[in-house]
């Protein structure tokens, strides 16, 4: 465990080049979108917090990209990820909650017991190595925030936006603090002034990265608008 | 840089995750690498021990009310409906210039190559060798590298042992590096460039070397082998920034020059090689396609004697090559200057390939629009010019859609039926033709056409009765055409109650009645036909029913020798003909009829009426000869029939297949394809067959007999007719004889011959007419060039021993059949195909000078010399008359009020009625008057005059007035400047007359007075013009003058940066862009995008200086190489791509990939 993202797993072991992960699939696509929308429901009915639905999120994608193949059983690896995030979040949920929950929920699914869940949460830390903690963009838009760079409504933009960010793979590749930017940039763009506030934490920051992320973060506004 | 990072430091995180380590090299690289030096520290108090949360526990409360929110679609909806995109681009923008901007450094490091060793032979061919073997590590070669191998021959010695590419490269490299240093330390003034130039060079003439070499037979695999080996690693030393790749493929594009006829195959080989790479230099791809289209031409000419089919596949791959750039690379073609020498070139060569139409439409749209944006020209003035230009070839389409985009629809057709009937302008017969298929091709309602046609007809000036026949002929054709109903118009006049008794013989019905005795009745219905014989018997008009008696009489007596009298009325000829139609049982006789017919009236009318009957007539093919070689082009009725006939199933009767052959031919003659010797045998079998029919001994009836004839020979024979021919043949015979030779035109001693012939015909007799009528038939045929034909005449002028014959023979020439009638304004028909010369050629134009000055004493030739300035500009005309006195009378005879009236009088009269037609006619007249009376226009004067024009503001006016004046142009620009520092509000066309003036001004005689007034004008009016935007609204008129105003600047703009380089230009266009209506305008938009390129065009063009080489790949021998260039997928993240490209930041709606 590492409370510096640089000597972090997240960044040392389960980052991933842009330009590899370019060529290797798309940012996002249906099945990422469903993904992340099935997480987020099932998340708000177990009623965990948003950090935790978000490290789910994480954890299933590094899941998927270290098995490279996608899980029949989405319902049943979904509710592990999340019974898994929240335990790793410190809010846990007892696993009798999620078992009934989950039953609940998807009553036509494959019907989750206790141990299939239990058994998956290992088979799913088994390949993740155990490397499970996550680092979010909250805290640096928080800490944006705090400083007084953003407005209190910017922040819920840039929030939301950071929000759906878990619907792509940004998390894999771009660094947390870079999504936070790339969202705060986009909920100050109607205000120069915000943007001018914004540009001396920038020179530290890959500008480049930042902008394709902002490219990502506005084709999902786009889909997701649309939808 | 990444040799810092082996793989074996990434340890076991390598295992699991990456595939490579190109990705952790990276991560590794953003934590501690150079690149960024003040990386991001995360830190944040997340983990932090505070006492609170040692008491409390640790709680996290969100700043955010819900901290599940989705805000994708509050972003969309801001980023569409506000500016968002365009603040995050502003903001962005800089930031990642500079990012980019800051590349690492290499400077001259101390990196030590391997050294070098002298080897002998055999221990030299072992190391290669070695080299070659991929199992011989080179450690152990770089112990001892052999000296003394350099430029071809390293290249050559890789070669021959095909050492593997990589390996081969690790050689060059340590061999170059030691080579560049010493360079260098020999030569302090050169730098690595001139080092980079030499070795470029080098390789370039080993490639050169290996495609002039390849003929042997014998060797030929293994050269192939060598061949694309060399290219291999040609591709590598590029790829991998050791070749200058610019000097390199500037070398590989010379390459076609320098090939003889058994390399060539090779040289267009190692050119489609490298094309690719050419077509992302934009700059370099200009000049190959310069030198391309120069080839081909050689090519096309002579190229040592290559047979014909393997030139037209070599013609096809270049061809192919240029339309490949031109899909690509549109840019590539934007070259305003020299695009018309090529737009021809590149439209014939484009023809097959699909799409081409499209291609090449975007390409001569954006370069004809640049041409006219740096050099803008009157409107008016292009549309004159568009008229004058049409031919039976003319894609009417395209000049259609082109006519109706420069001017209004109402003007458009207004402006197109004037040009057609008036006798200002060059009379054509095909003209009414050319009209109807404009309007044909306009896509208009029938009803806006006819209402367009109707009031043009009422508002008609009847008093020319030149030009009421030629409208009587257009409204014939268009009736033909269905464009036109004969009905509406006799109901108009009902409706109008000229009809009535009481109208009987008004001057208003009897105007009506002499356009309806020109009309050719017989084409309209007879109930039509009924009720205009009604009206004009009712007004007391006689139609002359003995001369169309006589006619028919005459016809019967002897058809062959029938010929209408040369000013007979056109209803008498066309009451005649029909009345012959009816009494015609024979199709023979018909046919012949038509035959007839087709040289005195609208040839194309005729042929579309013969086409039905010419299937089983021979004498029908004659005719058709003779109205093709007259160059007109297939009717639409004749493709039909060619498509039927090919499609046919039964077999053809030998006439139809004549036929189809003949058409063959002559549908290739005017495209100038080459014909085999087939062609000319047929066109001489028509000569024989025509000669039977009049029972005369035929000398051709030898070369039917023999099976191979000489080319030489018929040349010579056909030659001799030509020359021979007496009156009664001249039509036929003269005609088919230059078929004959034109189709024949390979033969080079034909060109030769007919100069000859041509000069005989000049200078050893005086011309007799028929002579000249021949000689115009060639000139028409384009069997002499209009050059050889203006020197021959230039020849004539000058020479002493012709002296006063010459002169009058060029009299002749310009004034052919002025002297045979009294009223000449009727005959000058060949006079104006002479005229027609003119423009094309400069040396015409001397001849047209000297002409002038000998016969100013005949009227009706200065007369008829006039009426070609219409198709002139200002400065030709001017330039054609010696004596200022002289185009004054000329200008006075047409607009005679302007000698009787006073000069302030006649220049408001000349404001009110001044219309296209008559603008350069006015400005003449103010070229010639003297300073006496130009005095009397004060400044006063003419500002009030303008001042006045404003409210019916007529386009051009004020430009066409500055050219005639000057002698006070300063005046002009003072009258112009102040109005635009006066008034407030401006018509849009004057401030494109602005343009125009300042462009004109520029051109001939920059006034840096003029435009720094207007310089220092230009930003107060901006601000002006922006704050205005504001409260336009939606108000369409100020719009369009706010948008005049834009086009005003954006000229200035462009002119000010030839002339007075102002800095920041292209900033100053941008800020156009932020004006919103402007974007619902796609012309200026359009205009704005040209306008940058060609302002940053032309400032890369100045910015020659390119980026200095370093040493720093070559001492990278151990480090990574490129291999290949970067995926399409990561290319949309290249900064700089990010940065230069607008339509990055648009919202996409799905997925990017």
């Amino acid at each position: 465990m590492a409370a510096n993202y640089w000597n972090s797993s997240q960044f040392k072991k389960w980052f991933a080049s842009f330009d590899q992960f370019a060529l290797s699939r798309p940012t996002f696509d249906d099945s990422s979108i469903e993904y992340w929308n099935l997480i987020k429901s099932f998340g708000t009915k177990l009623k965990v917090r948003q950090r935790a639905q978000a490290t789910a999120a994480v954890l299933l994608k590094r899941y998927i990209h270290a098995v490279k193949h996608e899980p029949k059983e989405r319902e049943l690896f979904v509710t592990a990820c999340l019974y898994l995030a929240s335990k790793v979040e410190e809010c846990p949920v007892h696993i009798r909650v999620v078992t009934a929950e989950a039953i609940q929920f998807w009553p036509d699914s494959v019907k989750p017991s206790r141990s299939l869940i239990a058994q998956t949460e290992s088979h799913i830390l088994s390949h993740l190595d155990a490397y499970v903690i996550v680092f979010h963009p909250y805290p640096t838009l928080e800490k944006i925030y705090r400083e007084n760079l953003i407005t209190k409504k910017q922040l819920e933009l840039a929030w939301g936006l950071v929000n759906d960010s878990y619907a792509t793979q940004l998390s894999l590749i771009c660094h947390p603090h870079e999504i936070a930017y790339a969202a705060a940039l986009w909920a100050c763009a109607d205000d120069p002034q915000a943007l001018l506030k914004l540009k001396p934490s920038l020179e530290k920051i890959d500008v480049f990265r930042i902008t394709a992320c902002m490219q990502h973060l506005l084709a999902l506004a786009g889909r997701l608008g649309q939808s | 840089m990444h040799q810092s990072f082996s793989n074996s430091s990434i340890g076991r995180n390598d295992a699991t995750f990456h595939s490579n380590g190109v990705s952790v090299v990276e991560s590794h690289n953003a934590a501690t690498s150079s690149m960024d030096v003040c990386y991001y520290k995360h830190e944040f108090d997340a983990g932090a021990f505070e006492s609170r949360k040692v008491q409390q526990g640790h709680f996290y409360v969100a700043e955010v009310a819900d901290e599940h929110t989705s805000s994708s679609k509050d972003i969309r909806e801001k980023i569409t409906s506000t500016q968002a995109l365009g603040n995050v681009k502003q903001f962005l923008a800089p930031l990642l210039h500079e990012k980019y901007a800051e590349e690492p450094n290499f400077e001259y490091s101390d990196f030590k190559p391997p050294p070098r060793v002298t080897l002998q032979e055999s221990k030299r061919a072992s190391w290669f060798q070695d080299l070659a073997n991929h199992l011989v590590p080179l450690s152990n070669l770089a112990k001892r590298i052999p000296h003394g191998i350099w430029g071809k021959d390293i290249l050559r010695s890789c070669m021959s042992y095909f050492v593997p590419i990589n390996r081969a490269a690790w050689f060059i490299k340590c061999v170059g590096v030691n080579e560049a240093r010493a360079f260098l330390r020999k030569n302090p003034n050169n730098t690595v460039d001139d080092w980079y130039a030499n070795w470029t060079a080098s390789v370039c003439a080993l490639l050169s070397e290996i495609v002039s070499s390849m003929v042997d037979m014998k060797q030929r695999s293994l050269q192939a082998k060598q061949f694309s080996y060399v290219l291999q690693i040609i591709t590598y030393l590029i790829q991998n920034d050791l070749l200058n790749e610019t000097h390199m493929l500037q070398h590989v594009l010379r390459f076609l020059y320098e090939s003889n006829a058994s390399s060539l195959p090779k040289a267009i080989l190692v050119l489609e090689f490298f094309w690719c790479r050419i077509m992302d230099k934009p700059q370099i791809a200009q000049i190959g396609v310069i030198l391309i289209l120069d080839f081909l031409k050689i090519l096309k000419s002579s190229f040592y004697g290559l047979p014909a089919e393997l030139k037209s596949s070599f013609d096809q791959r270049l061809n192919l090559l240029l339309f490949r750039l031109a899909y690509k690379r549109p840019n590539c073609y934007f070259m305003p200057d020299q695009w018309k020498t090529i737009e021809l070139q590149l439209k014939y060569a484009w023809r097959r390939f699909p799409g081409s139409a499209n291609v090449y439409a975007v390409i001569h749209e954006r370069n004809s629009r640049s041409h006219r944006l740096i050099n803008p020209l009157n409107k008016r003035f292009r549309f004159l010019e568009i008229l004058n230009s049409l031919n039976p070839t003319s894609d009417w389409k395209l000049v259609t859609s082109d006519l109706l985009k420069l001017l209004p629809t109402d003007e458009t057709l207004h402006l197109i039926i004037k040009w057609c009937v008036g006798i200002n302008h060059m009379y054509l017969v095909e003209k009414p033709y050319y009209t109807a298929m404009l309007f044909r091709y306009a896509d208009l309602n029938i009803q806006t056409l006819q209402e367009n046609i109707l009031h043009f007809l009422f508002n008609f000036d009847f008093s020319h009765p030149n030009e009421v026949t030629a409208l009587a002929v257009l409204l014939d054709e268009l009736h033909q055409l269905h464009l036109f109903s004969f009905s509406t118009y006799i109901k108009l006049l009902a409706a109008k109650g000229y009809l009535r008794d009481s109208m009987r013989n008004t001057e208003v019905v009897n105007k009506h009645c002499q356009f309806l005795m020109q009309y050719p009745v017989h084409n309209l219905r007879r109930s039509i036909r009924t009720a205009v014989h009604n009206i004009l018997i009712r007004n007391g008009v006689k139609i002359h029913w003995e001369a169309v008696d006589q006619y028919i009489q005459q016809f019967r007596k002897n058809p062959k020798t029938f010929h209408f009298a040369d000013d007979e009325l056109y209803s008498i000829v066309s009451l005649t003909l029909s009345r012959l139609l009816e009494l015609i049982g024979d199709s023979t006789m018909q046919a012949y009829f038509l035959f007839i017919l087709c040289w005195r009236y609208s040839a194309l009318r005729v042929i579309d009426r013969a086409v039905p009957i010419m299937r089983n007539n021979g004498i029908m093919r004659l005719s058709l000869l003779i109205l093709l070689v007259k160059g007109l082009t297939l009717t639409p009725i004749l493709r039909k029939f060619i498509i039927e006939m090919s499609t046919k199933d039964e077999i053809l009767s030998e006439a139809e297949k004549a036929v189809l052959i003949q058409l063959d031919s002559l549908y290739k003659l005017d495209l100038n394809v080459n014909y085999t010797f087939v062609i000319p045998l047929f066109v001489v079998q028509q000569n024989y067959m025509y000669e039977r029919v009049q029972n005369e001994p035929s000398c051709l009836k030898k070369f039917m007999l023999r099976p191979n004839i000489q080319a030489e020979e018929l040349v010579e024979y056909l030659t001799d007719t030509l020359e021979h021919t007496i009156k009664d043949e001249e039509i036929i015979f003269t005609n088919t004889c230059l078929q004959c030779l034109k189709v024949m035109s390979n033969a080079s001693l034909i060109s030769q011959k007919i100069h000859n012939l041509v000069r005989k015909w000049l200078f050893t007799n005086p011309c007799e007419d028929m002579r000249l009528n021949k000689l115009l038939h060639i000139a028409r045929a384009r069997l002499i060039s209009i050059e050889e034909l203006s020197i021959l005449l230039n020849e004539l002028l000058t020479a002493d021993t012709v002296g006063e014959v010459g002169k009058e023979l060029c009299f002749k020439i310009f004034s052919y059949r002025l002297s045979r009638t009294d009223d000449g304004s009727k005959e000058w028909y060949s006079y104006s195909e002479i005229l027609q010369l003119v423009r094309c050629s400069i040396d015409m134009q001397n001849i047209i000078r000297k002409a002038i000055s000998g016969f100013s004493h005949n009227r009706m030739f200065m007369l008829n010399t006039l009426a070609l300035l219409y198709t002139l500009d200002f400065e030709t005309s001017v330039s054609l008359f010696s004596s200022k006195e002289e185009l004054r009378d000329i200008v006075c005879t047409f607009i005679p009020q302007l000698c009787t009236i006073d000069i302030r009088e006649s220049f408001r009269l000349a404001l009110e009625k001044c219309d296209l037609f008559y603008t350069t006619l006015y400005s003449l007249w103010l070229y010639t008057l003297d300073e006496r009376q130009l005095s009397r226009l004060s400044f006063d004067f003419l500002f009030d005059s303008l001042a006045a024009t404003f409210p019916r503001y007529r386009p051009e006016l004020w430009q066409n007035m500055c050219l005639g004046l000057s002698f006070c142009k300063d005046l002009f620009q003072e009258v112009i400047l102040r109005t635009l520092s006066t008034f407030k509000a401006l018509p849009q066309e004057f401030l494109s007359d602005v343009c125009s003036i300042s462009a004109w001004i520029l051109k001939h005689n920059p006034d840096k007075h003029f435009l720094n007034q207007l310089s220092q004008m230009f930003p107060s009016r901006m601000k002006l013009v922006y704050s205005w935007c504001k409260t336009v609204g939606n108000d369409e008129t100020k719009q369009l003058e706010l948008q005049s105003w834009v086009m005003l600047f954006i000229h200035l703009l462009l002119h000010f940066h030839s002339y007075l380089k102002q800095p920041n230009l292209i900033h100053q266009l941008n800020t156009f862009a932020q004006i919103p209506f402007i974007f619902d305008n796609p012309h200026i938009i359009d205009i704005l995008t040209d306008a940058k390129t060609f302002l940053l065009q032309s400032e890369k063009m100045n910015d020659k200086a390119e980026q200095a080489k370093s040493l720093a790949p070559w001492e990278d021998i151990e480090g990574l190489t490129l291999q290949g260039k970067t995926p399409y997928t990561l290319q949309q993240f290249d900064p700089k791509r990010t940065t230069s490209q607008l339509f990055f930041w648009t919202l996409k709606n799905s997925s990017e990939h």
